[in-house]
């Protein structure tokens, strides 16, 4: 599903990846660990055709990315980043106005699927109401995997989404990535996702 | 019309009064003195030179001349408006001259065709005084609409790059900071709108009254005048950002620099 074939990437003149590959299978579940400032999130920008390798080649559910395959990639992929950086607006309006995009208009989101999720997730239905600023760090993350539970698109890359949640909260959010069908790739620090034997572990 | 009030020897007694305020900025150490006399210096030759220039302009009324003289204001805004906004920088040259270019002049034609109803279309007396009017006003709107928009994108680059993720279309996740952009524009206009008169009388009418035009002409004309310009720097602003977005993003989505 994402194939990464000898990406040298260097940034600011220090070199980040020198013949980098990686292969994640369909269904798969791989976690990524590394040490901080080793390049996890321009792995995850190269991924979504944010940051261009220097070279190499990053092909997608078998299109390679390119300039012309961008949106069709980027479409089959979603993105929770740790801070779930959305626009301090009523939280209701940017739901809206995110299933609204053209490329979402298929999605499965309906008041229904949406109340569903977030009683899976323990989210508080008053939370709609908020603004984005008024959300804690915890309840920004769970909107976040929310959403990308509502996209339903088959790749999911998971940027340290599980750093502000409880033990209990984790399990769940664990568990609901290890039940899905997409392929996801997780990015954390947690130990709980080792725990849980599912993904396989990349790590530099 | 009857100017006869304001006399050459008349305006120097004005001047004569900026001699306490630079005294005031001497003793307060506010040291904007040279700049001052060189601004109050610029104004009077450039408007001295653009009134003889006009004078010349106005006598011989050729259209030709005419276009050509709206033509030299629009390359002057345009450079003016691209050496103010941020993104700056000679490929932009294009897209800020478009934005300038094309909401001024299809506003001037459609005012003097429909509202000024003139019989030569392209009269210096109504072409050029309108046609400064709408591009001085582009201008701001301009740079105040194209600040605001790339700034937002600059300063929101994780929030730009999620929505980016989200939509996967470029325009889509931009929409916020586009709407931002006009925004910053439109509101100070409508307030304007809606407080003109009460307080201070907009200049071109206190120049028209001042110049010997009835009150009521001078309000039509400040009316229309003001319906124009704001759907010349609505419009400007519109063009500005989506003509220079398409050289500020690389095929990527990337905002360059």
């Amino acid at each position: 599903m994402i194939h990464m074939d000898k990406i040298d990437l260097a940034f600011d003149g220090r070199v980040l990846f020198k013949h980098f590959s990686l292969a994640v299978e369909k269904g798969e579940k791989v976690l990524i660990s590394a040490p901080s400032g080793t390049g996890k999130s321009s792995l995850v920008k190269m991924m979504l055709g944010f940051v261009r390798p220097d070279r190499g080649r990053i092909v997608i559910d078998d299109q390679v990315l390119s300039r012309k395959t961008l949106a069709a990639c980027r479409g089959k992929i979603c993105y929770v980043s740790q801070d779930v950086d959305l626009r301090d607006e009523v939280v209701a309006l940017l739901l809206t106005e995110i299933f609204s995009y053209k490329s979402n208009r298929d999605a499965p989101y309906t008041p229904v699927a949406l109340a569903r999720e977030m009683e899976r997730l323990d989210l508080d239905p008053r939370v709609l109401k908020k603004t984005v600023g008024q959300l804690s760090g915890g309840e920004r993350q769970r909107l976040g995997i929310i959403i990308c539970l509502l996209l339903n698109r088959p790749i999911w890359i998971l940027d340290e989404v599980t750093s502000a949640l409880d033990e209990t909260l984790k399990q769940r959010v664990i568990q609901a990535v290890v039940d899905a069908d997409s392929t996801v790739v997780i990015i954390s620090h947690d130990d709980l996702w080792n725990a849980s034997g599912t993904p396989r572990r990349v790590a530099w | 019309m009857e100017t006869g009030t304001v006399t050459y020897g008349s305006l120097c007694y004005l001047l004569v009064l900026l001699v306490p305020i630079i005294a005031i900025n001497l003793k307060l150490k506010i040291f904007i003195n040279k700049k001052l006399v060189w601004a109050v210096f610029r104004m009077v030759v450039q408007l001295s030179l653009v009134g003889l220039f006009l004078k010349f302009v106005f006598e011989l009324d050729n259209p030709l001349i005419n276009v050509a003289y709206v033509c030299c204001m629009i390359l002057v805004a345009a450079i003016s408006g691209i050496k103010s906004c941020d993104m700056g920088g000679a490929r932009l040259f294009f897209p800020i001259l478009v934005a300038f270019a094309l909401p001024s002049l299809s506003m001037l034609v459609f005012f003097n065709m429909f509202v000024a109803d003139l019989d030569h279309l392209l009269n210096a007396r109504h072409t050029i005084p309108i046609a400064g009017m709408l591009l001085g006003n582009s201008l701001s709107s301009i740079i105040i609409g194209v600040n605001t928009f790339y700034k937002g994108v600059r300063n929101n680059r994780k929030e730009y790059l999620y929505s980016l993720s989200l939509s996967n279309a470029r325009v889509e996740a931009l929409m916020p900071y586009f709407r931002k952009g006009l925004l910053a524009v439109a509101n100070p206009m409508l307030a304007g709108m809606e407080t003109i008169g009460l307080v201070a009388l907009p200049g071109m009418m206190t120049g028209q009254i001042l110049g010997g035009a009835l009150p009521m002409t001078a309000i039509k004309y400040q009316i229309a005048i003001m319906l124009a310009i704001f759907m010349v720097q609505y419009l400007a602003v519109i063009v500005a950002i989506v003509l220079t977005s398409m050289r500020t993003f690389d095929s990527y989505d990337q905002l360059i620099a």
